[in-house]
């Protein structure tokens, strides 16, 4: 496959320049022994993909399927493109794996919002083995887009996807990145967005799926008053790791970033969720909250919860908190002492807890599937003890 | 529990140490005072390895940040090193050293 | 604590004495100079083995990668004394002490707290203690309150059970480099069921040019027992670099307390990379006041091991990072057992283009039960040249461990620096006060002439840098 586009970014480096990757880096702390799978990702060949009518989009990694017309929207195949989505994404910080997907990508393609959308634009995933996909998503000025990186159950074999994220001026964008499949691999996803003046990202996380289900994210807020906003949600059992690594520059002035993300982790599953919110000299009123909650229901789960700040303007406002424990006895016996069993209570609590991410209006079209994982992972959990 | 065989005790001279590996576990001896002690080498408080540490006094020091462990009793003599590590039997046979140990961990 | 005169010039605290030293040896450390050090001390045997030992791995270590790389690399270890004695004979009572040395003393106050009733006082100069008193109430119970290397000569078997157990010379290359050049610092203690009432104090001075300060305290106190150590520091002006690299071992045993206050106010150009732990055992509490003002670099992060059921560990740090300061301060707390509970509050200023940081961990292991921890970091940004992170890790390995953490950063507020000044205040006034409510927790812990001293020493910060108008 042509990667024009990749060998400009680098163009004296290489993958095996580098060090292997290791639990001891910042970057891939708390994540033991699943290291060792990412240091060589051995790419797999082609498989045919099916078009379906419920996505806009079917890709296996390597090609895609184009579904639907949609005026709105432009896609391009990465073929057809001669030069990165984002020039700045030369300069963010890369270690031997980011390189590697650079290097290795299989396929991927280019989506362009021209013009408004209130539907969602789907983008569905499947694959058999190794793919790395890359989506290059570009909403135009003054333009609303919505994009939904769908990872369910076709989704078989490990994948490493990169998403770049262009919002030009007043552009905003809504993106449910969810990850839901019930095999046993990887889902390790690099995403970087730039946002000029007055450009709005929000991204909607699911993460329920894989045993090693990470995200990475490098937000630029670059343009005045550019905002961005995470919300999601993640719910390990067995042996998962749900990884989220956030990594928020606030450049510009007026700029803002909102986060909150919740978790409840049972079996021997573990959390991470690190990142750091910059926000470089000169930018001015700049607002910045983070918040993260993990619930722990039993002995072997762990929930690592680390953000860091970096604050370099003093015209700000900035906060975060984050914890991590069981729920909490009183409120245990609030509902037990009205009647309520423990296992029914723990649910009821694990509801409410997922339903202050879960029931906000914008989560709407994927309520209901988010809503019946929940339960039935907690079910598993129950079952299991 | 077998008795494993490993290196041969003239191979460790008084107040040092070597490293035997298996598949899946590797343990740490030590010469003490004529007596050869096993125990785990990784240090119960970080990724380091004990026999690359310094022994004396039956003592072993971590070369990370400098716990001490009880050679005979693995315990953790200072901090940082809160818990002990696993110590193992020892004899000698034809000259080999024996450490008893599960094989199946 | 006697009422300090400040007069508010610049560095009202730095100007130093002529020298007048017994023995000064060269720049620079070697083995020579550990054992000549040592004989001159009159060491035990396995006190110099330690030294060396310490030595070696002062060597072998590199220096640390993750913290305030630019400045550490200025750091020129052979550029430093290690060691000099400045007066014959340790002093029994204030007619013996060299007047010079009184001198300085009396800048600092100390002999109208002398006249005033007062606790023993262990006064530091030259990384030698030269006065030392005990009170006669304190020896009655049966306390040890003396300079750590009189402790060494008379109190072997105590110091040998504990000394760098909390904190062994492989620990870091600073605690190494302690330990292999310690003079000086407190050695405390405290037999069971014994309260002592007053904080005891301590106070230190770097003064030769380029003179390093190795002070090592150990504290220990036995069960049910209470004790609160108070240091408080200051340092003449020199453009070389100088280097404080202390170690504090403290262990508390069970149903003990132990607070140890530091207000550091080292001259700007002083290098302060400071070990400091303790180990609390089953319901002991151990509690860290720590206000870091002074300093060109500050790293310490005092911790607490909650080794048994019940323990409690706090921090309360205050930190101010003025022009061409670093910071990096913060807090370990290691939960070892259930039922171990821990608070850290951590409030950081920075003004002028300072950088202040807090870094601190939290750590449960697994077992420590209903352990519960709770870190709450603030930090106030008072222009646009400075700077403040945050890093607090956490590995929690413990399902029922219940732990929490909230950070907020921001700046003066407006409505509140308007209202001050419509009422009268100068902005710097205004500012200053509302410093002084940030960090009113910190203060309110205090003596209260330390407290008064310290709210000064919040005013001329704020005044000197030109802080606001």
């Amino acid at each position: 496959m042509n990667k024009n586009i990749f060998e400009k970014k680098f163009t004296t480096l290489s993958s095996n320049d580098l060090k292997q990757i290791s639990v001891k880096d910042e970057d891939w702390k708390y994540i033991g022994k699943k290291i060792f799978e990412l240091n060589d990702i051995e790419v797999a060949k082609n498989k045919d993909i099916e078009p379906s009518n419920d996505f806009d989009i079917n890709s296996n990694g390597f090609q895609y399927q184009l579904n639907t017309m949609n005026k709105a929207v432009d896609v391009v195949d990465i073929k057809d493109i001669s030069n990165p989505l984002i020039v700045d994404s030369l300069m963010r910080p890369y270690d031997k794996f980011n390189l590697e997907q650079f290097e290795k990508v299989t396929g991927g393609f280019k989506v362009s919002f021209n013009d408004d959308t209130e539907e969602y634009f789907t983008i569905n995933y499947e694959t058999q083995s190794n793919s790395i996909p890359y989506v290059g998503v570009n909403v135009e000025r003054n333009k609303s887009g919505k994009l939904f990186l769908n990872f369910d159950e076709l989704v078989t074999g490990s994948t490493y996807p990169i998403i770049e994220i262009l919002l030009n001026e007043n552009a905003n964008l809504e993106v449910i990145m969810s990850v839901t499949t019930t095999t046993e691999i990887n889902v390790v996803n690099s995403l970087y967005a730039k946002l000029h003046k007055d450009a709005s990202l929000l991204v909607h996380n699911i993460s329920t799926g894989a045993t090693f289900s990470r995200s990475r994210m490098d937000i630029d807020l670059a343009g005045d008053g550019s905002e961005f906003g995470l919300d999601g949600i993640y719910f390990g059992e067995n042996k998962q790791i749900h990884d989220n690594r956030v990594f928020v520059n606030h450049l510009g002035k007026n700029t803002s970033s909102n986060m909150i993300t919740k978790g409840v982790l049972g079996h021997e599953s573990s959390s991470v969720f690190t990142g750091t919110i910059h926000i470089a000299e000169g930018a001015e009123k700049t607002e910045s909250h983070q918040e993260n909650r993990n619930i722990l229901l039993s002995e072997n789960a762990t929930a690592q919860s680390v953000p860091n700040l970096e604050i370099l303007c003093d015209d700000v406002i900035c906060s975060h908190g984050s914890s991590v424990g069981p729920i909490e006895e009183s409120v245990y016996h609030y509902v037990m002492a009205r009647g309520v069993e423990k296992v029914d209570a723990d649910k009821l609590l694990i509801k409410g807890f997922f339903n202050e991410v879960i029931n906000d209006s914008k989560w709407e079209i994927i309520h209901d599937k988010v809503s019946n994982i929940i339960e039935k992972k907690y079910m598993n959990l129950i079952e299991s003890n | 529990m077998e008795k494993i065989k490993t290196i041969k005790s003239v191979d460790i001279a008084e107040n040092s140490s070597a490293l035997f590996e298996t598949n899946d576990q590797q343990i740490a001896l030590f010469n003490c005072e004529g007596q050869i002690y096993a125990i785990d080498d990784m240090c119960s408080h970080a990724e380091a390895s004990l026999s690359e540490g310094e022994v004396y006094d039956c003592k072993v020091e971590c070369p990370l940040h400098g716990a001490e462990f009880d050679l005979k009793t693995g315990e953790a003599v200072t901090l940082p090193a809160t818990k002990s590590v696993k110590t193992y039997k020892t004899e000698i046979n034809d000259g080999y050293i024996y450490v008893e140990m599960d094989t199946n961990a | 604590m006697a009422n300090v005169d400040i007069d508010l010039g610049k560095y009202s605290l730095g100007w130093s004495d002529p020298e007048k030293n017994v023995f000064k040896p060269e720049k620079g450390l070697n083995e020579e100079i550990i054992r000549k050090m040592s004989e001159i001390k009159d060491e035990p045997e396995w006190m110099l083995d330690f030294r060396l030992k310490a030595y070696k791995r002062f060597l072998d270590k590199p220096m640390p990668e993750w913290v305030a790389k630019e400045k550490l690399d200025s750091l020129d270890f052979d550029d430093i004394y290690y060691y000099i004695k400045p007066t014959e004979d340790q002093a029994d009572s204030w007619d013996m002490v060299p007047d010079e040395i009184k001198e300085t003393y009396e800048k600092l106050g100390i002999p109208e707290a002398e006249r005033s009733y007062l606790a023993g006082v262990t006064a530091q100069y030259e990384s030698e203690v030269v006065y030392h008193r005990n009170r006669e109430d304190l020896e009655k119970l049966g306390v040890i309150f003396c300079d750590m290397d009189t402790a060494v000569r008379e109190y072997p078997e105590l110091v040998q059970e504990y000394f760098g157990t909390v904190i062994p010379p492989g620990d870091n290359k600073f605690a190494a480099l302690n330990s292999a050049v310690w003079s000086g610092g407190s050695f405390i203690y405290v037999p069971k069921g014994v309260h002592i009432e007053d904080p005891l104090q301590a106070y230190f001075r770097i003064n030769a040019e380029n003179m390093g300060q190795f002070e090592r305290t150990l504290i220990i106190v036995d069960e049910g027992a209470s004790v609160h150590y108070i240091e408080g520091c200051s340092a003449p002006v020199y453009t070389t670099d100088a280097l404080h690299s202390a170690v504090v071992e403290i262990i508390v045993k069970p149903s003990g307390t132990c607070r140890y206050t530091t207000i550091q106010n080292w001259s700007n150009d002083v290098f302060n990379l400071v070990t400091k732990r303790a180990q609390a055992f089953a319901n002991a509490t151990m509690e860290w006041i720590d206000a870091n003002i002074g300093s060109s670099l500050t790293v310490k992060y005092p911790s607490v091991y909650l080794m048994e059921p019940g323990a409690h560990g706090e921090v309360l740090s205050v930190a101010f990072a003025n022009a061409g300061q670093h910071q990096d301060t913060g807090a370990k707390m290691v939960h070892l057992a259930p039922d171990t509970t821990s608070l850290i509050t951590s409030k950081s200023i920075s003004k002028g283009g300072g950088r202040g940081a807090y870094r601190g961990l939290v750590r449960v292991e697994d077992g420590s039960e209903t352990a519960k921890s709770f870190v709450r970091c603030d930090a106030l940004i008072l222009d646009d040249e400075s700077r403040s992170d945050t890093y607090p890790y956490m590995e929690i390995e413990e399902s029922t461990a219940v732990i929490g953490h909230e950070a907020t950063v921001s700046k003066v507020g407006e409505d509140q620096l308007f209202y001050l000044m419509s009422r009268g205040l100068t902005e710097s006034e205004a500012t200053s006060m509302i410093v002084a409510g940030f960090v009113e927790e910190f203060t309110k812990t205090l003596p209260m002439e330390y407290a008064m001293e310290f709210n000064k020493l919040i005013e001329l910060n704020m005044i000197e840098a030109g802080a606001v108008g």
